[in-house]
């Protein structure tokens, strides 16, 4: 969906389209549920955190102006609802598990059977670990991290996403990628190294 | 250049936002200075890493239930539009018990019996709707919950929002339930060999002798009660009775059977019976749905509740009875205790619970259903001519079963199961509740 047809599908729905509501949905709710899923990872609480992320933005579609485009907007209610998720309920200490991840690699990727078996190991526990990283990190740094290193966000579009100036961004970013540095030398004093 | 001010500025390094000559100054102080070069090293090590992992798969449903969700966001704005505020409605209780139109406060109670600690009665908010005559709204325990008392008019936007997932959310339960109940045996809902001593229409209070574990709630619904959400619809006092009786001399393994008693004194024309176990112990029906139909006035509806226990000892069941009225649902929470035995061996898993991994877009039903039969090894029974009709269905991760269901529901059409095949005709007409 590129931004013209986005924003004249944001224009038929401020007109009570529901169809163009729909079709933003289906546009988007696969990066939606995959930020919420980021953020609190775990798999119900980030579908929970996604519906509840566009019932929000359909009762405040109104509200939308278009000074952003419509994923800047929908980010940023899928950030906050994310984040106030995290906030009312506390973290499991191991949020995700090894069997999430098989479900993504089922999703994406197709195994090489040439690759070496062992290097194809140390490859999947060196990313079970910087997920697990990830979830370490406070939620501040894993925002900027998410929006910019998974979802691509540019710097602009994550201040408008976060309501944070653009220096703030990027000064963030580099302490967000420090902490995960750290938060890898943890785990791999906790797991052995990754 | 000290070593802090290059760690400052790793990321400006690494995505090469510097001016030249800044970038020189601090790539030679990361060639110079071990430290820090091996920082840079892990940093952006730890951003590739980040941007090749894979996008997490969104559940095969979430795109459903935000569709309900969205369906639920609609109605409530509809019916606000509908509204029409009436002095009636901002009166407080005593008014309103003398007002012809009455304002149906909800209020949820429980009744403790000896020896029956640990019962919770529960009841979500729901949205207020133009008037539902004649039927109760159950809505909602006093202190649990964060509806506010005013009426729903006054709701803000996000107290709307949030009613609405609610409601979205109950809905996405109702048509789970719904698709259960259509493979569930309908016959066996009516237990009447099945009740232990009791004649209909007896009052579910006072009775002793109770086995350990029976637990009952009493649910009502009474004009001017006060103290939860208020809804505006026209009604007449209503109680509903839940009671729940254990199996006796439970055995790990078998299926056993208890019984949920229900009744009111005031006719409803639907209510709805599901019943989850804790880990150990499975409710032997498809989607814990137990009953799902009217509930006459005075008599008790006395419902089996099926279950199997792998694990000895003390087990944790959940009764949830919902009426006809959006949200108005009640929760008992109650003990199967003295389950014995060992553990049972476990279930060899049925080619129907298989998951399949298919996405139909405009697809025919008919290819659509034999897909899914064909992927996970089912028979399949339809009339020649039927399931032309195409529909769009992402059933990637669901069982089998289940995938039959939904697409043959999308199509119209309803599946029932005999003797191990799949049986497709078309859906009669329902009342689409």
């Amino acid at each position: 969906m590129n931004a013209s047809d986005s924003a004249e599908l944001v224009a038929r729905a401020q007109a009570s389209d529901r169809e163009a509501f729909d079709r933003l949905v289906d546009g988007t709710y696969t990066m939606a549920y995959a930020t919420a899923y980021r953020l609190i990872g775990d798999v119900d609480a980030a579908a929970d955190a996604t519906q509840d992320a566009y019932v929000r933005a359909y009762a405040s579609l109104h509200t939308f102006r278009g000074s952003s485009s419509f994923s800047t907007w929908l980010y940023r209610i899928v950030v906050n609802v994310s984040l106030d998720l995290l906030r009312r309920r506390p973290r499991a200490p191991e949020p995700l598990t090894v069997a999430h991840e098989d479900d993504e690699e089922r999703e994406i990727e197709v195994v090489d059977p040439s690759a070496d078996p062992q290097a194809e190991t140390e490859r999947r526990e060196r990313r079970a670990a910087v997920l697990r990283a990830l979830q370490r990190v406070s939620d501040d740094h894993r925002s900027v991290l998410v929006l910019f290193d998974l979802n691509g966000l540019t710097y602009e579009e994550i201040a408008d996403v976060l309501r944070v100036p653009l220096g703030t961004v990027k000064s963030r970013l580099n302490r967000a990628r420090l902490a995960l540095r750290e938060a890898i030398r943890e785990e791999a004093e906790l797991f052995g190294p990754a | 250049m000290n070593c802090k001010a290059v760690l400052d500025k790793l990321t400006l390094v690494a995505e090469g936002e510097l001016p030249a000559q800044e970038m020189l100054v601090l790539r030679a102080h990361l060639a110079e200075c071990a430290t820090c070069g091996a920082t840079y090293r892990e940093v952006t090590r730890l951003v590739e890493d980040l941007r090749a992992l894979p996008r997490p798969r969104p559940p095969a449903d979430l795109r459903l239930r935000i569709g309900v969700a969205l369906d639920a966001v609609e109605e409530a704005e509809a019916a606000e539009k509908a509204r029409r505020p009436s002095p009636w409605e901002t009166v407080g209780p005593y008014l309103a018990a003398a007002a012809v139109i009455a304002i149906a406060f909800a209020l949820v109670t429980v009744v403790s019996r000896p020896r029956s600690g640990g019962q919770v009665a529960r009841a979500p908010s729901s949205l207020a709707r133009p008037a539902d005559r004649g039927s109760i709204t159950t809505v909602e325990a006093p202190g649990i919950g964060n509806a506010s008392p005013g009426m729903a008019g006054s709701q803000s936007p996000d107290e709307r929002a949030e009613a609405a997932v609610r409601e979205a959310n109950q809905r996405i339960r109702d048509l789970q339930a719904k698709a259960a109940m259509k493979g569930g045996d309908q016959q066996a809902l009516w237990p009447d060999d099945m009740a232990p001593g009791r004649a209909p229409g007896e009052a579910a209070s006072g009775r002793t002798g109770e086995p350990p574990g029976t637990r009952s709630g009493t649910f009502s619904v009474t004009p001017g009660a006060g103290g939860g959400p208020t809804i505006a619809v026209p009604s007449v006092p209503t109680q509903i009775d839940v009671y729940f009786r254990p199996p006796e001399d439970p055995v790990v393994g078998a299926t056993v059977q208890g019984v949920v008693e229900v009744s009111a004194r005031e006719g409803l024309p639907r209510v709805v019976v599901t019943a989850t176990g804790d880990e150990g112990l499975k409710i032997d029906k498809p989607g814990g749905m137990l009953y799902s139909g009217p509930l006459p006035a005075g008599e008790t509806l006395r419902v089996p509740v099926p279950m199997v226990a792998s694990e000895a000892g003390l087990h944790e069941i959940e009764i949830n009875v919902q009426s006809d009225a959006p949200g108005g649902t009640a929760q008992l929470k109650a003990f199967v205790p003295n389950f014995r035995g060992e553990p049972a061996p476990r279930a060899q898993p049925s080619p129907a619970d298989t998951p399949v991994n298919l996405v139909f877009k405009n697809a025919p039903v008919r290819q659509a259903l034999m897909d899914i039969a064909g992927q996970a090894g089912l028979r399949l029974e339809m009339a020649e001519g039927l399931g032309a009709e195409r529909i769009t269905q992402d059933v990637r991760g669901v069982p089998a079963r289940a995938a039959l269901r939904t697409v043959a529901e999308e199509g119209g059409y309803q599946v029932e199961e005999v003797g191990g095949v799949f049986r497709i005709t078309r859906a009669a007409p329902t009342d689409n509740h």
